[in-house]
């Protein structure tokens, strides 16, 4: 099934779903009988403060969606279509202006500026700011949620939602200026007034709108809307770069976008919007002239200012044809320099709209033929080049309904795209690989030079201006800041070189910059053992041990989201604190759509001692403890990963702590794709690490008690073990295993007389140490996954149900904020035990109730409180058998 | 300007342009139990009597009782959930609706992804409208959207 034939299906199931006319009817009149007349009109509020709840939620639905919708229908008639895609004209303009030479963007100064004036130190300490100047990646040097954005000299301005006193009053928003090269905020501007701001080559504005409303008395009733915007210049200090502030008077117009030019000009674009949802786009300049004005149109998005500040881009769309109209207006002349039109290419189910963007002297637009070849047209806007069209070196990712998640670098060099990667599939259907951030070299014809998964950027939704994107063009760092609920902060989700070229952090120096003095780190001669900390922990860890960190995540079906997996190079490893040592981090279990495979490698035969492999991919780790004797001349690795990937396996000695690089290979996940080998079998290498003698076996020996319901004779089944004995006697029935390492055993009794199995539990025996754990006693034996809001979900099918139960029951598994439905077929649950499956954090309480289908009675079965942290199950309430049976039908 | 301040025509349009639109997402909240949604809905339409809070658009309009019926229907669960009170029997689930079906596996979907299908699917919400909508980030929205195709193309033989 396709996408769209499911959303068609869904449509019409949702169409479905109505109330009766009947009901609709009674509760009209319930509530208007009772309030008001009907048919009276409401009085309109009077001031727009009232309507604070809803002025929130600013829901403009234009255009997009519809499209999406018309692009579907025609699809459906007769396959694929493309629009008309025309190209009306260009008219190049003889030279850029001059002004953006004389630009202060490379230039580094020392200033420090407090609200806006030159000051010899900032009034705030680094604690008032929250800022902590030890932290490693940018973001750990900040508290709570923090906007970062790329500065064009280096710098980055950091926009801080916080609470500092000063004078008298809160302040809820500081934007302050980070220098990496002195790993200090050198620039803070406490405000309760900007609300936006935008960022030029040589300058920052700062803005704030208000928007009034008040009614109209008289003849010519309504609602008047005024909206002011104010606007301030401060230079890439902070500092102040006019007294006074810029007053726009909009009257009933929404802001639109902000823009600076690089000699410093506020622009601005406004929208008027209609009640048809017709909207039309003014642009003013500084003296509040209108520059230009849209035509009326259905849709606007892109409105921005080349990288150059040399033009103002915007784009409109219509409901006939859906097809995109840029505009280029050359802003010191007003003159529209460049207009050209791109169809919609309607590739099922997600429509393709072009993407533009410019890198300073070229604009780019990506497009598709009528095929859904993807295209680029690249046009020189100095007029000097000829127009080129091709084909972009590497497919660009973007999710064609949403042409505005793309941000170019400040120096026109790199393009992100961020969100989907869609893939075609045998059916014809499109696979989409969400939260993909794609990295290109617009000059070496859009190569794709770095893909990878960020799941907790948040880039989406501010588009296109590049928030939480660091980027330095001389180092060439690049480093995404995610978010994570659960900790309210932000953090370097991930760091890369585009140079390929170890990740430099920004040249942030490693040593501390602290009440004005450089302390150096201390050295310590081995990586401390992090692994399964959490990952703050660790980190602090190896801070502590004088390292700096490099973070990078990886999935792991072993250890659980967020807590570390290792370390390279490996703990216990002497190594220069001055080399940062770089971390692992549980990304938690494989996404659903990874495919997760056995396969076995050879092992030389006689190895002995107790050995760790590990195999590790891009994106994937896997870990296993072996006793080489134990092994017949092979292990097994679970192989994790999409298409294809290249694994690595190390093998490491458990006792001696030497390891080797054992295996490299590619693995295909599609079926018939096979394996092939990259660097085969180090055989010698392994064997030169094994053990000298040979591990003995050791034996334990096992107590299992009596499962409830059991009775008479038995025979237990524990590994190779067999023993019988009578239940009757209540005696715990005591086993004696050999082996060597550790092992688990499953036990299964059955009954002699009913034949029925009886689960007998989980043991994981340590012959080193000669201990017994008990594994699903009271245990919550599977993470399934970690759901986007930072809740575990977790399995537990050790539910006790009594024997001779029968019928059908609706289960009812019910706790404050999570709770469902479930069925059990008892006459079908051969073993006697219930699968629930719970969704939270920290500890919660559930209650069970099962209702029988058949006598409709019902029945609180048990309570038990889950504790999610450390994966544990406690009863509050044992399970009520008997009110269980005494609600089963009779027969 | 009159053409940007869209004036409410009264309760009565409202009522007829958004009962359903409410009842669906109660419908959605409640696993399909129609009395329960019922009640739901007279409840959200309650609230924008009493408020007295006319946004100042339909859209806003529209938007305002999205958010409300999502409150609503949360604060009605927990309450639920609280009194260990059953919902109303199953038995009136789904009952008269051709498309059993599809409704079935939509309502056997985790509640976030239930909301986000119908928001982003159904009433044609963008994915960062959906996220304003639902209060979440709109990664989220695409990936619960992602998440619930899957599961129903499955459950739907696909």
């Amino acid at each position: 099934m396709t996408d769209k034939e499911l959303d068609q299906k869904l449509t019409a199931a949702f169409d479905n779903v109505r109330a009766d006319s009947a009901v609709k009817a009674r509760i009209r009149k319930g509530l208007t009988g009772d309030i008001m007349d009907n048919n009276k009109t409401i009085t309109v509020s009077k001031t727009a403060d009232k309507n604070e709840r809803t002025g929130t939620i600013k829901v403009n639905r234009r255009g997009r969606i519809a499209a999406a919708a018309i692009a579907g229908v025609i699809a459906v008639g007769g396959g694929a279509y493309m629009l008309k895609s025309g190209f009306a004209r260009v008219e190049p303009k003889t030279s850029l202006s001059s002004k953006a030479e004389s630009d202060s963007s490379s230039a580094h100064s020392d200033k420090i500026t407090y609200n806006g004036k030159e000051v010899d130190e900032l009034p705030l300490t680094n604690e008032q700011m929250g800022f902590d100047p030890s932290g490693n990646s940018i973001y750990d040097k900040f508290s709570g949620y923090c906007d970062i954005r790329n500065l064009p000299n280096g710098n980055f301005l950091v926009r801080l939602q916080t609470s500092i006193p000063i004078e008298d009053d809160i302040i809820s928003t500081c934007y302050c200026v980070y220098d990496p090269s002195v790993n200090s905020i050198t620039g803070i501007l406490p405000t309760n007034d900007w609300n936006c701001y935008s960022i030029g080559k040589n300058s920052i504005v700062f803005c704030s709108t208000d928007r009034d409303a008040e009614n109209k008395i008289g003849d010519d009733k309504g609602k008047v809307f005024t909206t002011n915007l104010s606007c301030k210049l401060y230079d890439l200090d902070l500092c102040e770069m006019e007294n006074d502030t810029l007053n726009f008077q909009l009257g009933d117009k929404h802001v639109e976008e902000v823009m600076v030019s690089a000699d410093n000009k506020i622009y601005l674009a406004a929208r008027e919007d209609y009640s048809d949802n017709k909207y039309k786009l003014y642009i003013y300049d500084s003296e509040g002239s209108v520059i230009n004005t849209s035509e009326e149109c259905d849709w606007i998005y892109s409105c921005s200012m080349s990288l150059d500040g040399g033009f103002i881009y915007y784009a409109t769309q219509n409901r006939d044809s859906w097809s995109t109209t840029l505009k280029c207006i050359a802003v010191d002349d007003k003159h529209i320099d460049c207009e050209h039109t791109d169809g919609v290419y309607d590739d099922n189910p997600w429509p393709h709209y072009a993407m533009y963007f410019d890198s300073g002297k070229y604009l780019y637009t990506v497009y598709y033929t009528d095929e859904g070849k993807q295209m680029i047209r690249r046009i020189d806007m100095t007029g000097e080049e000829e127009i080129y069209f091709g084909e972009p070196e590497d497919v660009i990712n973007y999710a064609g309904e949403v042409a505005e998640e793309r941000y170019v670098t400040p120096d026109g060099k790199y393009l992100f795209t961020y969100n989907v990667k869609d893939k075609y599939t045998e059916d014809g259907g499109i696979e989409r690989e969400y939260d993909i951030t794609s990295t290109y070299d617009i000059e070496n014809g859009l190569k794709l030079v770095h893909e990878e998964k960020a799941a907790h950027f948040m880039w989406l939704s501010s588009y296109g201006i590049g928030i939480n994107l660091l980027y330095n063009g001389a180092t060439g760092d690049v480093c995404f800041g995610g978010y994570k609920d659960e900790d309210e902060k932000m953090f370097a989700e991930i760091c890369f070189n585009l140079f390929d070229k170890e990740f430099s952090n920004f040249g942030i120096k490693k040593s501390v910059k602290d009440n004005n003095e450089v302390k150096e780190t201390n050295t310590s001669p081995s990586i401390p053992d992090v692994s399964g900390l959490e990952c703050e922990a660790a980190e602090n860890e190896l801070k502590a041990a004088g390292y700096t960190v490099i973070l990078k995540s990886k999935y792991d079906i072993e250890k659980p989201k967020g807590k570390v997996i290792k370390t390279e190079p490996a703990a216990g490893t002497e190594f220069d604190t001055e080399e940062p040592v770089t971390m692992y981090v549980s990304k938690g279990k494989i996404p659903e759509d990874y495919e997760y495979l056995i396969g076995l490698i050879k092992i030389p035969e006689g190895l002995r001692g107790r050995f760790t492999v590990d195999m590790d991919s891009e994106d994937y780790h896997f870990s296993d403890d072996f006793i080489g004797e134990d092994m017949d001349g092979c292990i097994a690795l679970g192989y994790a990963g999409k298409d294809t990937s290249v694994f690595t396996v190390t093998i490491t000695n458990r006792d001696t702590g030497k390891s080797v690089e054992y295996y490299k290979e590619e693995y295909g996940f599609k079926p018939g794709a096979g394996r092939k080998t990259i660097s085969d079998y180090d055989t010698e290498g392994l064997l030169a690490i094994c053990s000298d003698e040979e591990i003995k076996s050791s034996e334990v020996t096992l107590s299992i008690p009596i499962p409830e319901g059991l009775h008479g004779s038995y025979t237990a089944k524990v590994g190779d073990e067999r023993i019988s004995g009578d239940a009757d006697k209540k005696e715990p029935i005591s086993v004696t295993v050999t082996g060597r390492g550790i092992k688990e055993y499953h036990v299964e009794i059955d009954s002699n007389e009913t034949h029925k199995s009886f689960n007998g539990g989980i043991y994981s025996v340590n012959f080193d140490e000669n201990t017994v754990e008990r594994l699903d006693n009271n245990c919550l034996y599977d993470t399934d996954y970690i759901s986007d809001d930072g809740k575990l979900c977790l399995l537990y099918d050790g539910l006790l149900l009594p024997e001779g139960l029968h019928g059908t029951y609706t289960a009812d598994i019910i706790s404050d904020n999570d709770s469902y439905t479930d069925t059990l077929y008892s006459d079908e649950t051969f073993l006697s035990f219930f699968t629930l499956k719970f969704n939270g954090n920290g500890t919660q309480t559930y209650t069970v109730r099962f209702t029988s289908d058949e006598t409709d009675k019902s029945v609180e079965y048990c309570k038990f409180k889950v504790n999610f942290e450390d994966m544990d199950l406690s009863y509050i309430s044992e399970p009520n058998k008997d009110g269980l049976l005494a609600i089963s039908p009779k027969d | 300007m009159e053409t940007a301040c869209f004036e409410l025509s009264g309760f009565d349009a409202v009522y007829d342009e958004y009962f359903d639109m409410v009842y669906r997402i109660c419908y959605v909240y409640f696993h399909g139990h129609t009395a329960d949604a019922e009640d739901a809905a007279q409840t959200v339409f309650m609230h924008y009597l009493e408020a007295g809070v006319i946004p100042e658009t339909n859209e806003h309009t529209k938007a305002w009782l999205i958010v409300t019926a999502q409150n609503v229907c949360k604060t009605m669960l927990r309450r639920h959930h609280r009194k260990d009170t059953e919902l109303d029997a199953a038995s009136d689930k789904g009952a008269a609706f051709e498309y059993n079906e599809v409704m079935d596996a939509v309502m056997r979907l985790p509640e976030n992804e239930r909301m986000a299908v119908y928001l982003n699917l159904y009433e044609g919400y963008t994915a960062a409208e959906t996220a304003k909508l639902m209060k979440c980030r709109e990664n989220t929205v695409y990936s619960y959207i992602h998440r619930a195709r899957k599961k129903l193309k499955k459950e739907l033989g696909g």
